[in-house]
C-alpha cells in the first residue's frame, strides 16, 4: 500500500456515516480512481476526501439545520477563545504566578466545555475574567481578555445541548498549545511566545477555520466567533483611536485595520452561509 | 420539501448514469466520463457527496453489495422519485436548448 492510499483510507475512516461499508467503498473508489493519476490529481482527490468527511460530519451533527449549525459553530469558536487566552497567559506565565493561573483558569474552562460540563466551563471562564480584571491585568491586555471571556462565555451560552465535538480526546489536544506556549516562553521567552499564540490564534486560525469552513459550515461559524471577539476587544477602541488620528495627522492605517477586521466578521459570516446553502444543495 | 433550485451538473449526471441500470461508484465515475465525453471527470469525494444527498432525499437507493472478481462494492440505483427528477430536470434543460436555438436560428447540431 502507498503512502497515498494509506492516506485515503485514514480520511475515509473519519467520514461520519452509520455503515463502515460505505467508507471502504469510498476509500476504494478513490484509490482506484487514484491508480493511473498524476501527482496533482492524487493531492486533489484526497483534499476532495477531506472535505467530504467534513461535510458529512457537519450533516451528521446539524441535519443541516441553521440554527443548529450557528449554535454548534459558535461553541466551537469559544472553546478556540478559551484556549488561545489559555496558551496567551500560559506564555506570559512564565514571567507572572497570576498569569499562570489564569492559563490554567481558562484552560480547565477549555477542557470542561469540550467534556460537555457547561456550567463549570462557564463558571471557570467567568471566574479567569474578574480575576484578570480584578487582580492580575493591567491596561489594554485586560480589555482584550476579558472582551474574549465575554465572547466565549457567550458562545457557551448559545451552544446546543447536542454534540460538536465533545469527546475527550479534543480535550487533550486543547491542552497541547498551553503547553506548546510554555515551553515556547522556556526556549524563546515570554513576549515572543504570547506573539507567536496571537499569530496562531488570531490569525492563521481564522484562515484555516475558513477553508474548512467552506465544506463544514460550523467551523465558518466559528472563525466568525474568534474574528468578532477580536473586533470587540480591540477594534472598536481602535475605531475611536482611527478617527481622531484621520482628523488629526491623515494616518488611515488604524483606520483600515478597522476596516479589515469588520470585512472579516462579514466575510466570515458570509461564508457561513454559503456553506450551509451548499451542503444541503442537490 | 424538494429543492427548487436546478441540479449541480455532478448531480445531475450522477443520475443520468444511474439511469441505465444500477452502477458501484467507480463505475458512475467511468460512466460520467464517457457520457461527457471526457468534459467532467468526477473526484471521488464529490461523488460520494452527491450519493449522500441523493439517498437521503430517496433519489437513489442502495442496491445490495456485488464483486466482479475484486472486493465487494456497494450498487446504486434510481428510485421511482429520482427518474422523476432526472426526466424532470432534462425536460427543463432541454426546453432551455430550444429556446437559445430557436432565437439564435441554428439547429442543434
Amino acid at each position: 500500500m502507498t503512502a497515498h492510499e494509506r492516506a485515503v483510507h485514514w480520511v475515509s475512516k473519519r467520514i461520519d456515516y452509520p455503515d463502515a461499508a460505505y467508507r471502504r467503498d469510498v476509500a476504494l473508489t478513490t484509490c482506484e480512481v487514484c491508480r493511473e493519476a498524476g501527482r496533482a490529481r492524487r493531492c486533489l482527490e484526497l483534499f476532495n476526501l477531506a472535505a467530504l468527511a467534513l461535510q458529512l460530519r457537519s450533516r451528521a451533527r446539524t441535519g443541516d439545520r441553521p440554527d443548529a449549525v450557528w449554535r454548534q459553530g459558535v461553541e466551537i469558536g469559544a472553546v478556540l477563545l478559551l484556549t488561545s487566552l489559555a496558551a496567551q497567559s500560559a506564555a506570559a506565565g512564565f514571567a507572572s504566578a497570576g498569569k499562570f493561573g489564569l492559563a490554567a483558569t481558562v484552560g480547565a474552562s477549555a477542557v470542561c466545555a469540550l467534556l460537555g460540563r457547561r456550567v463549570a466551563a462557564l463558571g471557570l471562564a467567568a471566574g479567569a475574567a474578574i480575576a484578570e480584571a480584578v487582580w492580575v491585568g493591567s491596561g489594554l491586555q485586560t480589555g482584550v481578555f476579558v472582551s474574549c471571556c465575554a465572547v466565549a462565555i457567550g458562545g457557551l451560552l448559545a451552544g446546543g445541548h447536542e454534540a460538536a465535538y465533545r469527546r475527550s480526546g479534543m480535550a487533550l489536544v486543547a491542552t497541547a498549545p498551553v503547553l506548546s506556549a510554555l515551553l515556547a516562553a522556556v526556549a524563546m521567552g515570554s513576549a515572543s511566545a504570547e506573539a507567536a499564540s496571537v499569530l496562531a490564534f488570531a490569525w492563521i486560525a481564522p484562515v484555516v477555520l475558513l477553508i474548512a469552513g467552506w465544506f463544514d459550515p460550523r467551523l465558518a461559524a466559528a472563525a466568525t466567533t474568534i474574528v468578532f471577539a477580536r473586533l470587540l476587544a480591540s477594534g472598536f477602541g481602535e475605531l475611536g483611536r482611527a478617527l481622531a488620528v484621520l482628523q488629526q495627522e491623515g494616518q488611515r492605517e488604524l483606520l483600515l485595520r478597522w476596516l479589515a477586521m469588520s470585512s472579516g466578521v462579514v466575510g466570515a459570516w458570509l461564508v457561513t452561509h454559503r456553506s450551509i446553502r451548499h451542503t444541503a444543495r442537490l | 420539501m424538494t429543492d427548487p433550485r436546478p441540479l449541480r451538473e455532478p448531480t445531475f449526471l450522477v443520475l443520468a448514469a444511474l439511469g441505465a441500470g444500477p452502477l458501484h461508484g467507480y463505475g458512475i465515475i467511468k460512466a460520467v466520463e464517457e457520457m461527457s465525453e471526457g468534459r467532467v471527470r468526477l473526484r471521488a469525494g464529490t461523488l460520494y457527496g452527491a450519493l449522500e444527498r441523493l439517498e437521503s432525499q430517496g433519489y437513489v437507493a442502495f442496491h445490495g453489495e456485488g464483486s466482479d472478481g475484486g472486493p465487494a462494492r456497494r450498487y446504486y440505483r434510481l428510485t421511482a422519485d429520482g427518474q422523476a427528477l432526472l426526466e424532470s430536470e432534462a425536460s427543463r434543460l432541454e426546453a432551455n436548448a430550444r429556446v437559445a436555438f430557436a432565437r439564435l436560428q441554428v439547429e442543434p447540431s
